[in-house]
């Protein structure tokens, strides 16, 4: 355990050093007049002590003014974030809790039609473009029928204190007298987006339950529970489901960085103020000192989220816990 | 699942409580503001989200026109030789109080001249902060033009000007001539942290700032004391969306009270949407073909005014505005104070061109070039379509005609060096001043500098133009523009085309609102009507 958790670690440090090589490498070989003040104002010309004195102002939150605001890349990646997670935590909940069940009915009823629809379904999701589909939604959903809120997380006549930044929490944290009301909205806000992002995750976890179901169920330990005369519930809840998650648990981790991406398109398209929309207005303003700052945080955030998950699908995993 | 099934379910009841919606007004900007002071910016966007919400002016445009009414000054008094002005301030003038700033005095001759000075002066402790500059202020030619700035007591500010100069006051209406606390600036120059000043504002105006959120929001609340009297509208939020359609869906589904920069097809469609109303109003601007009297036939008034007869300008603001703009025939638009209605336009006849061109010795007409620019221009939304259409009408007289097309950037170089036979050109006025269109695009001073693209030079129309410039009484210089319109008309340099409409598309529940001539939004006097989503 400890070994592989030192493993991990020598891994994760060894990938943010590349990622920094090349963050470093891109400011210093391709000067930028604005990024010049945290890769070589120091006066030592050695290449060595100027990586390393980069190194010193990412650590000290040092990670420039932004050109377009003229406030900390920090505090405004910070603003940001939360929504950003928010949103993508969302989008696998609604992934998780709709696909697992729903590759579970597959593989029950495998080969029928209800199976090759749910099959087929997912292809479609996973291959589709969620720019279009976000429009099409949005289309249906908030401007046809006006179930939905067209775009952002809250409707404007709710002033919320950002605190945490999340704003499910903020909403239940403020003292306005419509609190309970904007958590409400607030969630309504959320369901479109969530959807959006979650529909290509969404598809890979039905397949991927369905198949690794359809494998667990052929197995002999549950054929002796089928002999032994358990509910199929009992079967299929206590006994098939819990080894048949393990590869979930390892594609989740995989699906970190799809949402990531997601979330550029996804926010742009309801006009959600989180990270990917920040990067990518940075983009059309030429702001080089957020996008520097915000791709290298983006990539260590994808990159530390997955070592998290393979450790703990490591210690998931008894056949892999107990070996010696 | 579940979680999910009783949201969309519930989602039928999406119309929420009316009370708080109801004190809250949204407008869905294009952009985030570059910074909340209008003094270092040229952008509209900035100007929407600073000057005109948060600040006030010595002197400001009445609502929805182009005449000077006070402001934070009461009065003031012109030198005889027009080179002095003396200001007598409002008293009792409250600045905002915020979570970052509370005032100790009220407004005060103080924070006038700090305003200025910070633009004017380079060694100000101010004038280097923010690392932006001071674009309008020196376009305007100020640091020359302003030579001092002297309080004389508490509440009285004297201006004194190196030369005399009448659009001086409409110059101290404009934004980047807000009023800043000065107060508030030596607080935050002792905590050695002066760029905050740019970011966190403090004004005088309608509305003060609450919070916000790049590229997300902005959020105001009513300014309590405004000397003008508090808002109606309690709180006014800017939902910044940069994407046009989605600036439209958020209008169509109630999310917005009022859209930035509608397309066409918005305005077009949005009769079949119950939240969206759309506003027009002519705007500060005019499109014109600009011939070039230096070269021939030019400089022959029966071909000019053979072209005035001969293009049929109503077909053009059918093609090519879609019906957005009115036909010009003055070279000021009719929302400017100054223009003269009683001036008959050339009408559409191509028989009188026809007959004009013989008796210029034109009888099997001639040949001529149009140059056009590549980019869209509020005046001008396809300016190639618009030479295509000229073609067409003076095909039918004999002229027989060139289009070359110029980016936006070589084509006005190009024009300045007067290179042109003749081109598709306008202008769109920044301070609501009759000289702001005269001067640079019509007078003998203008042919040099090269923003006078017909090379028109009349010493008696430049005469005018220079008499009213000097003169400070308003009606005066009514009567001497009145006459150089006639002038124009006369000599006819330019076939003048349309004035482009501006558009707004809002939620009928938003009342009062005005747009502003020059373009922008501002929101003082707007209201909401509380009934409105109640039944």
């Amino acid at each position: 355990m400890i070994r592989l958790f030192v493993r991990q670690m020598l891994m994760l440090l060894t990938s943010l050093m590349i990622l920094t090589f090349i963050t470093f490498g891109i400011t210093r070989f391709f000067p930028q007049e604005s990024l010049n003040h945290i890769s070589s104002t120091s006066s030592q010309s050695n290449l060595l002590n100027e990586y390393i004195f980069y190194l010193e102002q990412i650590f000290n939150g040092n990670w420039g003014i932004s050109q377009a605001h003229g406030t900390e890349v920090l505090d405004e990646f910070l603003t940001f974030f939360p929504a950003t997670i928010e949103l993508s935590v969302a989008a696998l909940l609604f992934a998780l809790i709709v696909g697992v069940p729903l590759g579970i009915f597959a593989a029950q009823n495998k080969n029928t039609w209800q199976d090759k629809f749910i099959v087929s379904t997912t292809l479609v999701g996973y291959s589709m473009p969620i720019f279009w589909w976000g429009m099409l939604l949005v289309l249906l959903f908030s401007l046809s029928w006006g179930l939905t809120p067209v775009a952002s997380r809250l409707g404007f006549e709710y002033d919320i204190l950002p605190v945490t930044g999340f704003m499910l929490i903020d909403t239940l944290l403020s003292d306005q007298p419509y609190a309970f009301e904007a958590f409400y909205d607030a969630l309504h806000h959320l369901i479109l987006p969530a959807i959006v992002l979650g529909t290509v995750p969404l598809a890979i976890f039905t397949r991927i339950t369905r198949s690794s179901m359809i494998r667990v169920l052929r197995s002999d330990y549950i054929r002796t529970a089928k002999a032994k005369g358990l509910s199929q519930m009992r079967i299929i809840w206590v006994h098939a489901l819990r080894n048949a998650m393990l590869p979930i648990l390892t594609i989740v981790g995989l699906q970190i960085s799809v949402l990531i991406t997601g979330t550029l398109i996804t926010e742009t398209i309801f006009s959600w103020p989180g990270v990917g929309k920040w990067l990518l207005e940075a983009v059309h303003r030429r702001d080089y000192v957020t996008l520097h700052a915000g791709l290298l945080a983006i990539a260590s955030i994808v990159v530390i989220i997955n070592m998290l998950v393979e450790v703990l699908s490591f210690y998931a995993n008894p056949k892999l816990r107990h070996k010696r | 699942m579940i979680y999910f099934t009783v949201l969309l379910a519930s989602g039928c009841q999406y119309q929420k409580k009316t009370d708080v919606k109801e004190n809250v007004l949204v407008y869905c900007s294009e952009g985030s503001p570059q910074t909340f002071n209008p003094q270092l910016s040229t952008s509209g966007t900035t100007f929407d989200a600073s000057s005109r919400t948060l600040y006030n002016r010595l002197v400001e445009f009445r609502q929805g026109t182009t005449y000077i009414e006070p402001g934070l000054a009461e009065s003031w008094q012109i030198s005889s030789d027009g080179r002095e002005y003396t200001f007598n301030l409002r008293k009792g003038v409250k600045l905002h109080q915020t979570e970052y700033f509370v005032p100790s005095r009220d407004f005060n001759a103080d924070d006038v001249i700090f305003s200025f000075e910070r633009q004017r002066d380079k060694t100000h402790p101010f004038h280097k902060v923010s690392n932006l500059s001071y674009n309008y202020f020196e376009s305007m030619e100020l640091t020359s033009l302003i030579q001092k700035i002297e309080k004389i007591s508490e509440y009285q500010v004297k201006f004194y000007l190196s030369r005399a100069e009448s659009p001086f006051l409409a110059t101290l209406a404009m934004d980047f001539a807000s009023i800043l606390s000065e107060e508030y600036a030596a607080e935050l120059l002792s905590e050695g942290a002066p760029e905050q000043l740019d970011l966190k504002p403090v004004g005088t105006g309608p509305f003060k700032l609450v919070r916000y959120q790049p590229d997300a929001y902005i959020r105001y609340r009513a300014h309590s004391d405004y000397w003008r009297g508090k808002e109606k509208l309690e709180n006014l939020v800017f939902a910044i969306t940069p994407d046009p359609s989605l600036r439209f869906a958020r209008l169509v589904a109630g999310e917005c009270d009022v859209m930035a920069n509608p397309l066409p097809v918005h305005i077009s469609s949005a009769h079949n949407f119950k939240y969206a109303k759309v506003l027009s109003s002519a705007g500060l601007n005019v499109s014109y073909l600009a011939m070039n009297m230096l070269k021939t036939p030019f400089n022959s008034l029966k071909v000019r005014l053979a072209l005035n007869h001969a293009i049929d300008k109503k077909a053009i603001i059918k093609a090519v505005y879609k019906q957005t703009a009115t036909t010009a025939k003055n070279p000021i638009p009719p929302n400017m104070w100054s223009y003269d209605d009683s001036i008959d336009d050339y009408p559409y006849a191509p028989d009188i061109a026809r007959k004009l061109l013989e008796e210029a010795g034109f009888e099997d007409g001639f040949d001529m070039t149009i140059w056009t620019m590549s980019a869209q221009r509020a005046y001008n939304p396809n300016a190639k379509k618009m030479a295509e259409l000229i073609q067409e009408d003076l095909k039918a007289i004999g002229v027989r005609v060139k289009i070359e097309s110029y980016e936006y950037g070589t084509f006005l170089n190009k024009v300045r060096q007067g290179q042109h036979h003749s081109a598709l050109m306008g202008w769109i006025g920044d301070n609501g001043d009759p000289d702001n269109f005269f001067t640079p695009l019509l007078s003998c001073g203008g042919t040099i500098t090269g923003t006078n693209a017909s090379n028109w030079c009349e010493p008696d129309f430049s005469r005018l133009i220079h008499l009213a410039r000097s003169q400070t009484k308003l009606r005066k210089r009514v009567n001497h523009y009145r006459e150089a319109q006639e002038l124009f008309k006369y000599y006819s340099p330019w076939v003048p085309i349309a004035h482009a409409t501006q558009h707004a598309i809002i939620n009928p529940r938003v009342k009062n609102f005005h747009i502003i001539p020059a373009g922008g939004v501002h929101f003082s006097g707007v209201y909401l009507d509380k009934e409105f989503y109640r039944d």
